[in-house]
């Protein structure tokens, strides 16, 4: 499904007439003009001829035309192989840069923050605190880079309850306390959206989103939760087509804006059938894990803290897999300000005495 | 063509691409031969990704002085030259690694070797891989071509038989660059449960045709490695350590 601009349209047609033009007619024939297109169309579609009316004057296409004009297409839209070296210099650096979380613990944790690359994927028991990582994770990507964000803004899909606008107030009370001399509107910039069917949920990532990107700076894209929508399906074959077609989208606005995409998961009970033991996994089953490209799993330790008066359970954030860090895992708490390390517990200072 | 009798092919000393995994060296003879087609499947998150970036480092440290270049084409953005960095520098930092093609490599020059082309779509991935023979022309010394991972490109096509047609053109590309340059490819591809008669069972996806046409599947499950067509008929190779 193209989804190019008016861009697009004026490469297409460059491509097609710098072409010689027995070649072009075999393209015309076929409806087939974009170079992709020309690439994922197989050869006997172009040589065969069994559509064709008997009185007009069919011109033979032979295999050999048919390689030029591939060979054609796949230069016009090849890139140049670049050197892992060069990875390492800035323009190309900036497609691995990380979205802090704004928490020390969680940020050294994974490497520095949430890729740009891929779906980074959240998953967790009901009542664990996804929710609350992810509204963290919305004001922190407004930060400047020197501070762990990207200076750019949110764009978040709710597909459960109603966004939780009052505790976002909350925690963007104690980022400007955090950080005075930024000025940001941090309210300003989150861009909220509620959809709790599929084929709305298809609509709005396939057309809305894609304005929403060219009209403002975008830096964090958010859908909580993915699986509340899939779930409700019973046609799994759909399931598949549906999840890949939206994973393929936002894949490709992620490529073209530099922007994160984080999902959130619920978990689901399965038996292990040689463990014999109940064990959670995450929902959507292996579909959706061959489409993500980080999973970190947030569950609750059986310890707690007490802060002033109150007892808080504390949270622990595990990676599950991810390309590039190693399967760690760190604790942190929930509290009024958002999510903050666990304080270490302070010991008085042990006596030094001399040995005598 | 000529023809060549057993015994002169069984002496013949081609180098390999060592995996690191000992079972899996041993099994195949030392390592991954040139000019064949390699497909590693397993769940996310086993280890494909690593063990093709170990492989772009190994292919520049094999036996009989055969250093070669390799070329990753990334349809999934799985790859993190951070992460290809710090194995590199793990792996000069060995002390014997030099001995075996006379050379020791920095990092940074085992870096300058692997070359990285990002594919967004699966006509990007043609494209690619058509014009290989002119990235060969440019850097003749490349012997490893690794497409992670084949199913993402494929599957986002949504048709089964576009799917099919693209997938064998794909296989022609490559038999093409295989015969013709001698070169190694390692695909990488996912699982996926598959009805059969009452039970559903794991299998790598994209189908029976393709599973034909390579010659060697590798699985990477949880702790164990096998190497088979099917699921029902592989065989346990070794346990993983990591």
């Amino acid at each position: 499904m193209p989804t190019h601009g008016f861009n697009g349209l004026a490469a297409m047609s460059h491509f097609l007439e710098q072409l010689p033009k027995h070649l072009q007619e075999i393209a015309e024939r076929v409806n087939v003009l974009t170079p992709e297109a020309i690439l994922t169309t197989p050869r006997i579609k172009f040589m065969d001829t069994r559509s064709c009316e008997l009185d007009t004057c069919v011109h033979s296409c032979s295999p050999e035309d048919v390689r030029i004009l591939k060979d054609a297409a796949a230069k016009w839209l090849a890139e140049t192989p670049v050197s892992a070296d060069s990875l390492f210099k800035i323009p190309a650096r900036l497609k691995w840069s990380r979205v802090g979380f704004g928490c020390a613990a969680l940020d050294q944790c994974t490497g520095g923050g949430v890729s740009i690359r891929g779906i980074t994927e959240i998953c967790g028991n009901s009542g664990v605190g996804k929710s609350q990582v992810l509204l963290q994770l919305s004001l922190s990507v407004q930060l400047p880079s020197t501070l762990g964000g990207l200076g750019k803004g949110v764009a978040f899909i709710c597909t459960e309850d109603a966004f939780p606008s009052r505790r976002l107030l909350q925690i963007s009370k104690a980022f400007e306390a955090r950080y005075p001399e930024e000025n940001l509107n941090f309210l300003g910039n989150i861009f909220i959206e509620h959809q709790y069917e599929s084929e709305p949920l298809l609509d709005c990532v396939s057309n809305r989103l894609p304005q929403l990107l060219q009209e403002h700076s975008i830096g964090l894209i958010v859908i909580d939760s993915v699986a509340a929508i899939f779930r409700l399906y019973t046609d799994f074959d759909k399931r598949a087509r549906d999840m890949r077609r939206m994973v393929h989208a936002l894949l490709s606005y992620a490529d073209k804006y530099d922007c994160a995409v984080v999902c959130s998961n619920q978990m689901t009970a399965t038996e292990e059938t040689d463990e014999a033991r109940m064990e959670d996994v995450p929902c959507l089953g292996l579909q959706w894990a061959n489409l993500s490209r980080t999973r970190m799993r947030i569950s609750k330790v059986p310890k707690q803290y007490k802060q002033g008066d109150q007892l808080l359970t504390v949270r622990k954030l595990e990676i599950v897999y991810s390309p590039e860090t190693p399967n760690a895992f760190t604790e942190f708490l929930i509290t009024a300000e958002g999510v903050v390390n666990v304080p270490k517990p302070s010991r008085p200072m042990p006596i030094k005495r001399k040995l005598t | 063509m000529e023809l060549k009798t057993a015994k002169c092919l069984k002496y013949a000393k081609s180098p390999k691409i060592a995996t690191d995994i000992k079972g899996l060296d041993t099994v195949l003879g030392g390592g991954l031969k040139q000019g064949k087609l390699y497909e590693l499947v397993g769940r996310s998150g086993c280890g494909k990704t690593q063990l093709c970036m170990r492989l772009c480092l190994n292919v520049q440290l094999c036996k009989y002085g055969y250093t070669g270049k390799a070329l990753y084409f990334d349809t999934r953005k799985d790859f993190n030259p951070a992460r290809l960095k710090e194995l590199a520098e793990e792996l000069a930092a060995r002390p014997n690694v030099g001995h075996m093609s006379g050379l020791a490599p920095t990092a940074t020059e085992m870096l300058r070797n692997v070359f990285y082309v990002d594919c967004h779509t699966a006509a990007q991935l043609v494209a690619g891989l058509l014009n290989c023979h002119k990235y060969l022309e440019r850097q003749p010394n490349i012997k490893l071509i690794i497409v992670d991972s084949i199913s993402f490109a494929i599957r986002s096509l949504n048709h089964v038989f576009e799917r099919t047609d693209l997938l064998m053109e794909l296989h022609n590309i490559m038999r093409t660059l295989q015969t013709k340059h001698n070169l190694t490819f390692v695909l990488t591809n996912n699982l996926a449960y598959r009805r059969k008669r009452r039970r559903f069972e794991l299998e790598a996806v994209l189908g029976k045709k393709h599973s034909m046409i390579i010659n060697t599947r590798i699985w990477l499950m949880k702790h164990d490695c096998f190497i088979g067509k099917r699921s029902r008929t592989k065989r346990f190779i070794c346990k993983l350590s990591t």
